[in-house]
Protein backbone atom coordinates (compact mmCIF):
# COMPACT_ATOMS: atom_id res chain seq x y z
CA UNK A 1 0.00 0.00 0.00
CA UNK A 2 1.27 3.45 -0.86
CA UNK A 3 1.02 5.15 2.51
CA UNK A 4 2.75 8.42 3.17
CA UNK A 5 3.60 8.20 6.86
CA UNK A 6 6.77 10.27 6.65
CA UNK A 7 8.11 13.09 4.54
CA UNK A 8 10.93 11.33 2.74
CA UNK A 9 14.42 12.82 2.30
CA UNK A 10 14.04 12.88 -1.51
CA UNK A 11 10.89 15.03 -1.28
CA UNK A 12 12.86 18.23 -1.58
CA UNK A 13 9.95 20.52 -2.43
CA UNK A 14 7.75 19.20 0.37
CA UNK A 15 10.55 19.74 2.86
CA UNK A 16 11.19 23.24 1.51
CA UNK A 17 7.52 24.09 2.00
CA UNK A 18 7.63 22.76 5.55
CA UNK A 19 10.80 24.66 6.32
CA UNK A 20 9.25 27.89 5.04
CA UNK A 21 6.19 27.30 7.20
CA UNK A 22 8.30 26.44 10.24
CA UNK A 23 10.32 29.61 9.74
CA UNK A 24 7.12 31.65 9.70
CA UNK A 25 7.17 32.70 6.05
CA UNK A 26 3.61 33.95 5.78
CA UNK A 27 3.94 34.39 2.03
CA UNK A 28 3.11 30.70 1.81
CA UNK A 29 -0.43 31.61 2.83
CA UNK A 30 -1.24 28.42 4.66
CA UNK A 31 -4.48 28.67 6.58
CA UNK A 32 -5.25 26.03 9.18
CA UNK A 33 -8.65 24.38 8.89
CA UNK A 34 -10.56 25.04 12.10
CA UNK A 35 -12.47 21.81 12.46
CA UNK A 36 -14.07 20.86 15.76
CA UNK A 37 -14.99 17.23 16.47
CA UNK A 38 -18.69 18.16 16.35
CA UNK A 39 -18.45 20.09 13.08
CA UNK A 40 -16.42 17.29 11.54
CA UNK A 41 -19.12 14.73 12.34
CA UNK A 42 -21.86 17.05 11.11
CA UNK A 43 -20.16 17.56 7.74
CA UNK A 44 -19.57 13.83 7.40
CA UNK A 45 -23.19 12.95 8.17
CA UNK A 46 -24.56 15.52 5.72
CA UNK A 47 -22.21 14.38 2.98
CA UNK A 48 -23.21 10.75 3.37
CA UNK A 49 -26.81 11.86 2.70
CA UNK A 50 -25.76 14.10 -0.19
CA UNK A 51 -23.90 11.30 -1.92
CA UNK A 52 -27.22 9.54 -2.53
CA UNK A 53 -29.02 12.73 -3.56
CA UNK A 54 -26.43 14.00 -6.05
CA UNK A 55 -25.51 10.86 -7.93
CA UNK A 56 -26.00 12.37 -11.37
CA UNK A 57 -24.54 15.83 -10.91
CA UNK A 58 -21.61 17.41 -12.68
CA UNK A 59 -18.01 17.30 -11.53
CA UNK A 60 -16.89 20.89 -11.36
CA UNK A 61 -13.43 22.41 -11.35
CA UNK A 62 -12.56 23.96 -8.01
CA UNK B 1 -8.83 19.93 -9.08
CA UNK B 2 -12.43 18.72 -9.27
CA UNK B 3 -15.22 18.42 -6.71
CA UNK B 4 -17.79 15.64 -6.61
CA UNK B 5 -21.41 16.80 -6.97
CA UNK B 6 -22.09 16.00 -3.29
CA UNK B 7 -18.99 17.84 -2.07
CA UNK B 8 -19.85 20.89 -4.19
CA UNK B 9 -23.51 20.93 -3.12
CA UNK B 10 -22.68 20.67 0.58
CA UNK B 11 -19.93 23.25 0.31
CA UNK B 12 -22.21 25.73 -1.49
CA UNK B 13 -25.12 25.16 0.89
CA UNK B 14 -22.94 25.64 3.96
CA UNK B 15 -21.25 28.73 2.50
CA UNK B 16 -24.66 30.27 1.79
CA UNK B 17 -25.36 29.88 5.51
CA UNK B 18 -22.04 31.50 6.40
CA UNK B 19 -20.23 28.25 7.21
CA UNK B 20 -16.98 28.12 5.24
CA UNK B 21 -15.52 24.96 6.81
CA UNK B 22 -15.88 22.81 3.68
CA UNK B 23 -14.64 25.62 1.49
CA UNK B 24 -11.63 26.01 3.82
CA UNK B 25 -11.04 22.28 3.61
CA UNK B 26 -11.12 22.44 -0.18
CA UNK B 27 -8.65 25.36 -0.22
CA UNK B 28 -6.38 23.56 2.23
CA UNK B 29 -6.38 20.44 0.08
CA UNK B 30 -5.53 22.54 -2.96
CA UNK B 31 -2.51 23.89 -1.12
CA UNK B 32 -1.54 20.40 0.04
CA UNK B 33 -1.90 19.00 -3.45
CA UNK B 34 0.26 21.68 -5.07
CA UNK B 35 2.99 21.85 -2.42
CA UNK B 36 2.87 18.46 -0.69
CA UNK B 37 2.35 19.99 2.76
CA UNK B 38 -0.51 21.34 4.78
CA UNK B 39 -0.51 21.27 8.58
CA UNK B 40 -4.17 20.14 8.68
CA UNK B 41 -3.48 16.97 6.64
CA UNK B 42 -1.45 14.05 7.95
CA UNK B 43 -1.03 10.53 6.62
CA UNK B 44 -2.20 9.76 3.12
CA UNK B 45 -2.83 6.30 1.69
CA UNK B 46 -4.60 4.62 -1.18
CA UNK B 47 -7.58 2.35 -0.60
CA UNK B 48 -7.01 -1.34 -1.19
CA UNK B 49 -10.44 -2.74 -0.34
CA UNK B 50 -12.54 -3.84 -2.12
CA UNK B 51 -10.11 -5.04 -4.78
CA UNK B 52 -11.98 -3.16 -7.51
CA UNK B 53 -10.90 0.13 -5.99
CA UNK B 54 -7.23 -0.60 -6.71
CA UNK B 55 -7.83 0.16 -10.38
CA UNK B 56 -9.59 3.46 -9.56
CA UNK B 57 -6.76 5.32 -7.81
CA UNK B 58 -8.72 6.36 -4.73
CA UNK B 59 -6.91 7.76 -1.70
CA UNK B 60 -7.60 9.16 1.75
CA UNK B 61 -5.88 11.97 3.54
CA UNK B 62 -6.15 12.08 7.34
CA UNK B 63 -7.63 15.38 8.52
CA UNK B 64 -6.99 17.06 11.87
CA UNK B 65 -10.52 17.04 13.32
CA UNK B 66 -9.51 17.90 16.86
CA UNK B 67 -9.91 14.33 18.13
CA UNK B 68 -6.71 12.88 19.53
CA UNK B 69 -6.09 9.48 21.06
CA UNK B 70 -3.46 7.94 23.26
CA UNK B 71 -4.45 4.31 22.68
CA UNK B 72 -3.58 4.08 18.96
CA UNK B 73 0.12 4.78 18.95
CA UNK B 74 2.12 7.99 18.76
CA UNK B 75 0.76 9.23 15.42
CA UNK B 76 -2.79 9.61 16.75
CA UNK B 77 -1.80 11.72 19.74
CA UNK B 78 -2.25 15.44 20.09
CA UNK B 79 1.52 15.74 20.47
CA UNK B 80 2.05 14.22 17.02
CA UNK B 81 -0.32 16.77 15.46
CA UNK B 82 1.21 19.67 17.36
CA UNK B 83 4.69 18.75 16.13
CA UNK B 84 3.43 18.24 12.59
CA UNK B 85 1.67 21.61 12.62
CA UNK B 86 4.95 23.25 13.60
CA UNK B 87 6.51 22.09 10.32
CA UNK B 88 9.50 20.73 12.20
CA UNK B 89 8.48 17.09 12.29
CA UNK B 90 8.59 14.69 9.32
CA UNK B 91 6.39 12.01 10.93
CA UNK B 92 2.86 12.39 9.60
CA UNK B 93 0.06 12.14 12.16
CA UNK B 94 -3.12 10.07 11.82
CA UNK B 95 -6.78 10.72 12.57
CA UNK B 96 -10.14 9.04 12.19
CA UNK B 97 -11.42 11.61 9.69
CA UNK B 98 -10.68 11.22 5.99
CA UNK B 99 -10.81 13.40 2.94
CA UNK B 100 -11.42 10.86 0.18
CA UNK B 101 -10.16 11.68 -3.31
CA UNK B 102 -9.32 10.16 -6.66
CA UNK B 103 -6.21 10.83 -8.75
CA UNK B 104 -6.02 10.82 -12.54
CA UNK B 105 -3.01 9.71 -14.54
CA UNK B 106 -2.22 13.44 -15.03
CA UNK B 107 -2.27 13.87 -11.22
CA UNK B 108 -5.51 15.81 -11.17
CA UNK B 109 -7.47 15.21 -7.99
CA UNK B 110 -11.21 14.90 -7.46
CA UNK B 111 -12.42 15.51 -3.91
CA UNK B 112 -15.04 12.85 -3.44
CA UNK B 113 -16.19 12.94 0.18
CA UNK B 114 -15.38 13.81 3.76
CA UNK B 115 -15.80 11.03 6.28
CA UNK B 116 -15.76 11.28 10.06
CA UNK B 117 -18.07 8.70 11.50
CA UNK B 118 -15.68 6.13 12.82
CA UNK B 119 -13.86 6.37 9.47
CA UNK B 120 -11.55 3.39 9.96
CA UNK B 121 -14.54 1.10 10.35
CA UNK B 122 -16.86 2.83 7.92
CA UNK B 123 -14.48 2.20 5.02
CA UNK B 124 -14.78 -1.51 5.80
CA UNK B 125 -18.50 -1.13 5.05
CA UNK B 126 -18.99 -2.18 1.43
CA UNK B 127 -22.16 -0.14 0.97
CA UNK B 128 -20.23 3.05 1.71
CA UNK B 129 -17.30 2.07 -0.49
CA UNK B 130 -19.68 1.11 -3.32
CA UNK B 131 -20.92 4.70 -3.32
CA UNK B 132 -17.37 6.01 -3.47
CA UNK B 133 -16.61 3.64 -6.34
CA UNK B 134 -19.74 4.63 -8.25
CA UNK B 135 -18.91 8.33 -8.00
CA UNK B 136 -15.33 7.66 -9.08
CA UNK B 137 -16.39 5.74 -12.19
CA UNK B 138 -18.70 8.62 -13.12
CA UNK B 139 -15.88 11.12 -12.64
CA UNK B 140 -13.51 9.35 -15.03
CA UNK B 141 -16.30 8.89 -17.56
CA UNK B 142 -17.57 12.48 -17.38
CA UNK B 143 -14.11 14.08 -17.53
CA UNK B 144 -12.77 11.58 -20.05
CA UNK B 145 -9.82 10.88 -17.78
CA UNK B 146 -8.08 7.80 -16.47
CA UNK B 147 -6.97 6.73 -13.02
CA UNK B 148 -3.31 6.89 -12.13
CA UNK B 149 -1.94 3.34 -11.84
CA UNK B 150 -1.38 2.43 -8.20
CA UNK B 151 2.26 1.59 -8.80
CA UNK B 152 2.82 5.26 -9.73
CA UNK B 153 1.44 6.57 -6.43
CA UNK B 154 4.82 6.29 -4.73
CA UNK B 155 5.88 9.35 -6.72
CA UNK B 156 2.77 11.47 -6.02
CA UNK B 157 4.66 13.99 -3.91
CA UNK B 158 7.95 13.84 -5.75
CA UNK B 159 9.51 17.09 -6.90
CA UNK B 160 8.42 16.62 -10.51
CA UNK B 161 4.75 17.10 -9.59
CA UNK B 162 5.05 19.97 -7.14
CA UNK B 163 5.33 23.72 -7.38
CA UNK B 164 8.51 25.44 -6.30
Amino acid sequence: MTTFSFVMPNQRRVRAEMDAWADGHKTHAIKLVKLSPEKSKQISRRMAESMSKHKDGKFELA
Amino acid sequence: MFLSPAFKADMDNASADGDTTLSDLKDAFKKYWSSGFHPSFGQDAHFAKPKEILSLSVRKSHVDNGVYRNDKGYTSTEGAWVKWRSGKEYIKPASDAYLIYAVTDQRNAMLNAFLDEDAHNTVENMAYMDEIIEVTYKFYHQTNSKPMPIDEHDALFDDKWLED
